[in-house]
């Protein structure tokens, strides 16, 4: 509980620092707060408490998945200080909005009643309809703020319909009573079966699975870059986690009714995210396409619904995210530097002059497609491991073939970066922005070496 | 309070059902056709409220109270949500002068 109190006092605080023009202080203040978040929450650590009336859960589950946002958030918000240096106004709100998102998010993971999963969804939401705004007078971030609220809204009723209709059958909110409701009855009501395919489909627009994919390449290229990162790291994690939670905790007796949406969900995010990544001339848009791809990955860890799928999940989730986070660090940067649209031409030849940013993006990339020594090759193919010991074979040969299919964008940057020639000069950094770059990039290959200290927590 | 749960009673739970998937589809079809974004916006409250209905019913049918908890907290992120869209909407009205859906199409391959 008090890492929920610590992210939502810091996020006041930092509305405060408006008052005293500190703008050197901003970026200390956001870290230490996520970084005391961070010791309370490991501290939670095998307590396992029930709070608020068992509404909340804190359990390793939450804890881990918790941390794995918490390093993000982290290493989003080192990445803030040099992004922010042009915009001389309201960059305080900026922050506080990010902090108060990232309240729901520690919600969504944590969560034992219906109620509190709506509440984390919209606490985690509606702020970032705001952020995706927060270039006011850019009319492509105001069409990315609008498309998602437009979309978060719907995919927010379609969500509390499935409730309803789930309290109208079970008469509960609770997570453990609608479990044993469930078990308790041999046939599963059509209303229920409906219920569970509204908040499944609802959680499916929030992770950008396709076939509800279709908002997230225009929002992410559309919102400024640090909230697109922002959006793609802790966001998707926090909706994959708070979705594996409900499942296993509260529709684990239906499982044959939403594995079926799963199935669908996982082939049509590799074909769409596979294939709209490639077509793409934009680096932005064809991050936007690859997370879509690597939501079809983290759902298979879910589809197979054993003990090794909250695990795999939680290492899928840490390599994913610190691999994004190197991408879009360097997006940022050169994006700056070059002014450009981000196309695949302005990485041309970054590793001559670059040598440090080229070799974060070699990692982040290598780390996305799977090659060994990073973190994506276990995270790959624990999720794999995790899918087989289900019988789902099949879906994991789809797998293989996507990560392969993955090669083809991931690595034309690489070439871009070290095979072809430009006249391009180093590019300013500030130590803030490399302390996270080499951050992200040590611990994608620790833990790529290394993987059975995140694989054997939970 | 015991007389409203039995008015609510009188009419069949079925029939609360029909008419609450009824308004959400209205509302649904009206986010997907119509293109004046304050519609939209109003087509979400729609939905909303459409649901509201359906836990309200519920929750007099059962004689449990959760279900009208459940009610406030959704009215409250209701109020939140028109807050932020209309926001969003001002901004676009200042920038493009107009409200219309149509003229958000600069993000595209």
């Amino acid at each position: 509980m008090l890492t929920l109190i610590t992210i939502a006092a810091t996020g006041i605080i930092i509305l405060y620092t408006t008052f005293f023009k500190s703008r050197k202080l901003l970026v200390p203040i956001a870290i230490t707060g996520a970084l005391t978040a961070l010791a309370f929450n490991i501290s939670d650590w095998n307590t396992n408490q029930l709070l608020f009336n068992n509404m909340m859960k804190i359990d390793n589950y939450s804890v881990a998945f918790n941390s794995v946002m918490i390093l993000s958030l982290i290493l989003i918000l080192l990445l803030s200080h040099q992004y922010f240096k042009g915009v001389d106004k309201n960059v305080s709100e900026i922050y506080s909005l990010l902090f108060f998102s990232f309240t729901g998010a520690c919600l969504l993971t944590s969560f034992n009643n219906f109620t509190m999963l709506f509440i984390g969804i919209e606490t985690m939401s509606i702020p970032l309809y705001v952020l995706a705004g927060s270039k006011k007078f850019s009319i492509r971030s105001n069409e990315a703020s609008f498309k998602y609220f437009i979309m978060g809204s719907f995919a927010t009723a379609i969500f509390l319909l499935g409730v309803a209709l789930v309290y109208g059958v079970t008469g509960s909110f609770n997570m453990s009573e609608v479990s044993e409701y469930i078990s308790a009855t041999a046939k599963i009501s059509s209303l229920m079966k409906l219920g569970i395919l509204f908040i499944v489909i609802s959680i499916g627009f929030k992770i950008a699975a396709a076939p509800f994919h279709f908002w997230a390449p225009d929002v992410y290229e559309g919102s400024p870059t640090l909230v697109t990162t922002y959006m793609a790291t802790v966001v998707k994690v926090a909706g994959i986690a708070a979705l594996l939670r409900l499942l296993t905790g509260c529709f684990i007796g239906a499982a044959a009714e939403w594995q079926h949406i799963l199935e669908a969900f996982i082939i049509l995010s590799f074909v769409i995210g596979n294939f709209g990544a490639i077509q793409q001339q934009s680096v932005k848009r064809m991050l936007a396409y690859s997370s879509i791809s690597h939501t079809g990955f983290m759902l298979l860890a879910i589809i197979a619904i054993n003990q090794f799928s909250a695990s795999s999940l939680l290492y899928y989730s840490l390599s994913y995210s610190l691999a994004t986070i190197a991408a879009f660090a360097v997006l940022i940067l050169v994006k700056n530097y070059k002014n450009s649209d981000a196309s695949y031409e302005s990485f041309n030849g970054l590793a001559k002059h670059n040598p440090f940013l080229a070799f974060v993006m070699l990692t982040a990339m290598l780390s996305m497609t799977g090659i060994p020594i990073t973190a994506g090759f276990f995270a790959k193919y624990y999720v794999f491991l995790a899918s087989v010991k289900s019988g789902y074979s099949w879906l994991v040969i789809c797998a293989i073939i996507a990560a392969l299919v993955g090669v083809a964008y991931y690595f034309r940057i690489i070439i871009n970066m070290y095979y072809k020639e430009s006249n391009s000069e180093k590019i300013i950094k500030d130590n803030y922005f490399v302390i996270s770059l080499i951050i992200a990039t040590a611990i994608t290959l620790a833990v790529g070496i290394l993987p059975q200290f995140i694989i054997g927590l939970i | 309070m015991d007389n409203i749960t039995t008015a609510i009673k009188l009419i069949p739970l079925e029939h609360y059902v029909f008419l609450c998937f009824a308004l959400f589809s209205i509302g649904v079809f009206g986010i997907l056709f119509r293109r004046n974004t304050i519609v939209m916006l109003m087509c979400i409250e729609l939905m909303l409220n459409s649901v509201n209905l359906l836990f309200t019913a519920f929750s007099a049918y059962r004689s449990d109270a959760a279900g009208q908890v459940f009610v406030f907290f959704i009215m409250v992120v209701a109020a939140v949500e028109v807050a932020v869209g209309l926001s969003i909407l001002v901004m676009m009205k200042r920038n493009v002068n107009s409200v219309d859906v149509n003229l958000l199409n600069k993000l595209k391959n």
